[in-house]
């Protein structure tokens, strides 16, 4: 990235950072970690089998909702404001913009979570502050597969309140309703489907792969024996390259989307 | 990557057509913008304006055709032809999470200049927004919005500055001091491009004047060329008699009328004519000779205005005003 596109990315994350949704947000999300470490530390418990799972139950809430948000008005919003021509007429390509606009955007979203878990971990002690920071690049990464689907989102929308209203929606869908969809499935279909389908299924959605996949950091690969599925979960190599597909198919259709268009009106 | 700068063309258009779908809102356009000078490019809504200069500026794609800024192609060495434009848009936008000065240094960046606080508050100062240097822009008034723009576009010292509609919603005064920094930036070499719908600002300001409509140039000359060619003059005498009547009667083979018994009005043309004014000329030795007492003589000719609704009304009349 060059120094437009540089200058492009500190302007998106000067101008994320303070966004007052953001802000309250981060701000409920950094309160409540520090709650939830405050209530372990009191309550002397395992920071394994107590704080940590709450942290992870708390950041699957708060990151995706934080990083949608964060996604929803990249370029919808500049629509909106007659921005976008100007800004997609400045001396660099559509895709250093777009790249621009998303690594500000992760840069505030880093910043917010950061300081959330970081608030957490630094109240949780030095014996278990570390292990609670363990939960930060993963917690960054579902943030950015929120990020990139708001930023999708905001490709193909006319209007910012119609981003806001799919984002949420999203949000709905895949952190609280997806799972219930697969419970609802096997209570309809009496056990008829596989129980490694469902498990597939439950690794498919970024949400539900992140909360396994910290469970197994607290827990230890016995816990989805403990939970009852007869599968395990993918190696590192399938769960990176999950990861990698929910960031990067949102964003290569954003590009696809801004590339194609002939007037940024 | 190599520039066909010729010096003669700033701005070089080759047959752009920029469609959508089955409307053609610029057609087969060719233009050429000399370097340092004012073009006024004037058409009425939906002429095809906006869409011209944001074929030149990047702004729009997918036009046919060829465009060249300082002899670089805008599609294909886009990096250099955009660093060479500033562009004020039609449409008032602002930065609601920064101030005036942030707003300008965030600018230089995105045309990889490194800001300096000497050229924002010469900027801020030359456009009389500097006691709100650390004001958030979500405050400023329309004008200053539309200020702001104007600072904004000029950030990185563009030798191409397009001025789409910059009046628009801009008081008297202010109006004044635009137009005034306009002819200090061309005298400093800067090349201007304006669209606007006061025709007395282009008539007083440009240097050239392109007459857009339905997406055709129809005419682009000098405005003197313009004034000169389709224009028309006039002179007014008053005479002291009340002989204007006699006077419409014997000198028929002029176009005279009387507006009222005291004052005669003599119609004639552009071009040569108007140059050796025969007719006036004629007029005043009839006047003198027939001993006929004169109070006043006031000239008069047609404005920009006049000059542009008639060309477009010959062009209705030729190309009909249906759908493009």
């Amino acid at each position: 990235m060059g120094r437009i596109g540089l200058a492009l990315t500190w302007h998106e994350f000067v101008e994320r950072a303070r966004d007052r949704w953001v802000l309250v947000i981060s701000v409920l999300f950094a309160l409540l970690a520090v709650g939830t470490s405050l209530y372990g530390r009191g309550a002397e418990a395992d920071v394994q089998m107590l704080t940590g799972p709450s942290l992870v139950t708390l950041a699957a809430l708060f990151v995706p909702i934080t990083g949608a948000v964060l996604g929803h008005d990249a370029i919808v919003g500049e629509r909106e404001r007659n921005t976008l021509g100007l800004l997609l007429s400045l001396p660099a390509s559509r895709l250093e913009i777009l790249a621009a606009k998303f690594t500000g955007r992760f840069l505030a979203l880093a910043l917010a979570v950061g300081l959330g878990l970081g608030l957490a971990a630094a109240v949780a002690g030095a014996d278990h502050g570390m292990m609670l920071f363990q939960l930060y690049l993963p917690t960054l990464i579902l943030g950015a597969v929120f990020l990139s689907l708001g930023v999708c989102i905001s490709t193909f929308t006319r209007r910012q309140s119609t981003a806001a209203s799919l984002v949420v929606a999203l949000w709905f869908l895949l952190v609280f309703f997806y799972d219930l969809g697969l419970l609802g499935l096997l209570v309809l279909t009496d056990g008829a489907v596989a129980t490694e389908t469902i498990a597939t299924l439950v690794f498919g959605n970024p949400a539900g792969l992140y909360r396994l996949e910290m469970m197994e950091l607290f827990a230890g690969p016995e816990l989805v024996d403990d939970l009852g599925m007869a599968v395990e979960l993918p190696g590192p190599g399938a769960r990176a390259a999950i990861w990698a597909a929910w960031t990067a198919i949102p964003l290569a259709i954003s590009a696809l989307i801004l590339t194609r268009r002939r007037t940024q009106r | 990557m190599s520039s066909r700068f010729d010096g003669d063309a700033l701005v070089r258009v080759e047959g752009v057509t920029k469609r959508y779908g089955e409307l053609k809102a610029v057609d087969q356009i060719d233009l050429e913008i000399r370097p340092g000078e004012i073009f006024a490019l004037l058409g009425p809504n939906g002429a095809g304006k906006t869409t011209l200069i944001g074929c030149i500026t990047g702004l729009i794609s997918g036009f046919e055709g060829e465009i060249d800024v300082a002899g670089f192609d805008v599609v294909d060495d886009y990096r250099i032809t955009r660093r060479l434009v500033g562009l004020v848009p039609q449409e008032l936008n602002y930065d609601a999470f920064f101030n005036v000065r942030q707003v300008l240094e965030f600018q230089a960046g995105y045309f990889g200049v490194r800001p300096t606080r000497e050229r924002v508050d010469e900027l801020l100062d030359q456009f009389s927004l500097l006691e709100k240097a650390e004001a958030n822009t979500r405050w400023l008034s329309g004008g200053m919005k539309r200020r702001l723009m104007i600072c904004k576009a000029l950030m990185h010292e563009p030798i191409l500055l397009f001025l789409d509609e910059p009046t628009a919603g801009v008081d008297v005064d202010l109006r004044d001091e635009l137009w005034s920094y306009v002819e200090d930036l061309r005298a400093r070499g800067t090349t201007i491009v304006l669209t606007t719908h006061y025709l007395e600002e282009a008539e007083k300001l440009a240097d050239r004047v392109g007459i857009i409509n339905q997406g055709r140039l129809l005419r682009v000359d000098a405005r003197e060329t313009l004034m000169d060619d389709l224009g028309h003059r006039h002179l007014d005498v008053e005479l002291r008699d009340g002989n204007a009547q006699k006077w419409v009667a014997r000198l028929s083979h002029l176009e005279l009328e009387a507006v009222d018994a005291h004052r005669i009005r003599l119609h004639y043309g552009g071009g040569a004519e108007c140059r050796d004014r025969p007719a006036v000329d004629q007029l005043m030795k009839h006047l003198v000779d027939g001993g006929e007492g004169i109070e006043e003589i006031e000239g008069g000719r047609s404005s920009l205005e006049e000059i542009f609704r008639t060309v477009l009304q010959e062009d209705t009349e030729r190309n009909g005003g249906g759908e493009r």
